[in-house]
């Protein structure tokens, strides 16, 4: 039977490689199983088995770059894990983006002026915008879940979710400068057979389609989160008491 | 995978199958009961099998849940329906596989 101490061993060598809490969880339980195994196995005693099991992980642990949106390091595993969630949530981000494309591509036909599609064009942007904020207002029970975890003085994340929700940050100041700009290329092209140019169509089509894009997937990681913490509510509450 | 890489395309089978069978298991259990099955010779890296679970709750074939075990938090994962379906699918099309290579190689 391992001991507290001994536990909190494992505990501190993978805070010490900034796995998050959800990972953590997972991980700490199978190296303190993988450790018993080989105390039992090979006779030794918990330090000699802890630092067998810890060179069978270290490869994992290798820091490694994560994305362009989040300049920290991360350990590998912790990568591969994100990068198989993240795929699954991209899947669907993409299929909402092209439901929010078709929506800007309708706003186009349905406005009976320029002024007018200008006007809805920067509210619907607006609503995409800060659809992460009604969330946030509306589930109070994860804000104080949105910083970095309080028991490890803010050194890891609660869940591997959590590192995306700052994609958010850099896609709402991006659409904000949208709303400002004078996105009326599509409508003339579209609606008063203008000739503009067709680099103008395009990027007044794909930018705000990028930008929901990103938005979805924000929304997304944020009810994975919610989740994620939903999950570990007893373990959370043992450590704050 | 420590000892044959002919065994990664199949992980996700694998996983699958041994849920269906046991019903709920959690990570290392799933990696030692795969050894066992197959005499030592199926060793699943961590870095494979992970990444492979979290990938396959997220597709909605498995869920998880977090019990305490002698104090510890424990993860297990258990099948869906929609995973129940796949697997009982995988495993026919599996079995058709093993079929046709053993006519080749035992021809």
């Amino acid at each position: 039977m391992m001991t507290k101490e001994q536990e909190q061993q494992i505990t501190d060598y993978l805070i010490f490689h900034r796995l998050p809490l959800d990972i953590l969880l997972e991980v700490k339980d199978h190296m303190a199983a993988q450790v018993a195994d080989i105390q039992i196995s090979k006779n030794v005693d918990f330090d000699e088995a802890f630092l067998e099991t810890k060179k069978r992980w270290a490869d994992e642990f290798k820091m490694v770059s994560y994305s362009a949106f989040y300049r920290e390091q991360i350990p590998v595993i912790v990568k591969n894990i994100a990068k198989a969630r993240n795929n699954s949530m991209m899947g669907k981000a993409l299929l909402f983006g092209l439901v929010s494309f078709a929506v800007n591509f309708i706003l186009i036909y349905l406005s009976a002026s320029e002024p007018a599609y200008s006007m809805a064009f920067r509210i619907y942007n607006s609503l995409v915008a800060v659809s992460p904020l009604v969330m946030w207002i509306f589930y109070r029970d994860i804000r104080k879940y949105m910083k970095r975890d309080f028991q490890y003085k803010g050194k890891i994340f609660y869940s591997m979710y959590h590192q995306n929700l700052g994609i958010y940050m850099a896609s709402v100041s991006i659409i904000f400068q949208l709303i400002n700009g004078n996105f009326y290329h599509a409508f003339r092209f579209f609606r008063m057979n203008e000739p503009v140019s067709m680099f103008s169509v395009m990027i007044d089509f794909m930018l705000p389609f990028v930008l929901h894009f990103l938005i979805i997937f924000v929304l997304l990681n944020f009810f994975g989160h919610r989740k994620a913490i939903s999950g570990m509510k007893d373990f959370l509450n043992s450590s704050a008491g | 995978m420590k000892k044959n890489s002919l065994y990664k395309g199949t992980l996700q089978n694998i996983i699958l199958k041994l849920l269906a069978k046991e019903v709920k298991m959690y990570g290392y259990q799933i990696t030692q009961h795969a050894k066992k099955l197959t005499r030592g010779e199926l060793e699943m890296t961590e870095g494979a099998l992970y990444p492979l679970l979290h990938k396959l709750e997220s597709e909605g074939l498995i869920i998880s849940e977090i019990r305490k075990i002698n104090g510890r938090d424990r993860k297990y994962y258990l099948l869906t329906d929609k995973g129940s379906r796949q697997q009982a699918e995988q495993e026919k099309e599996m079995k058709s596989y093993l079929f046709n290579l053993n006519s080749i190689f035992n021809r």
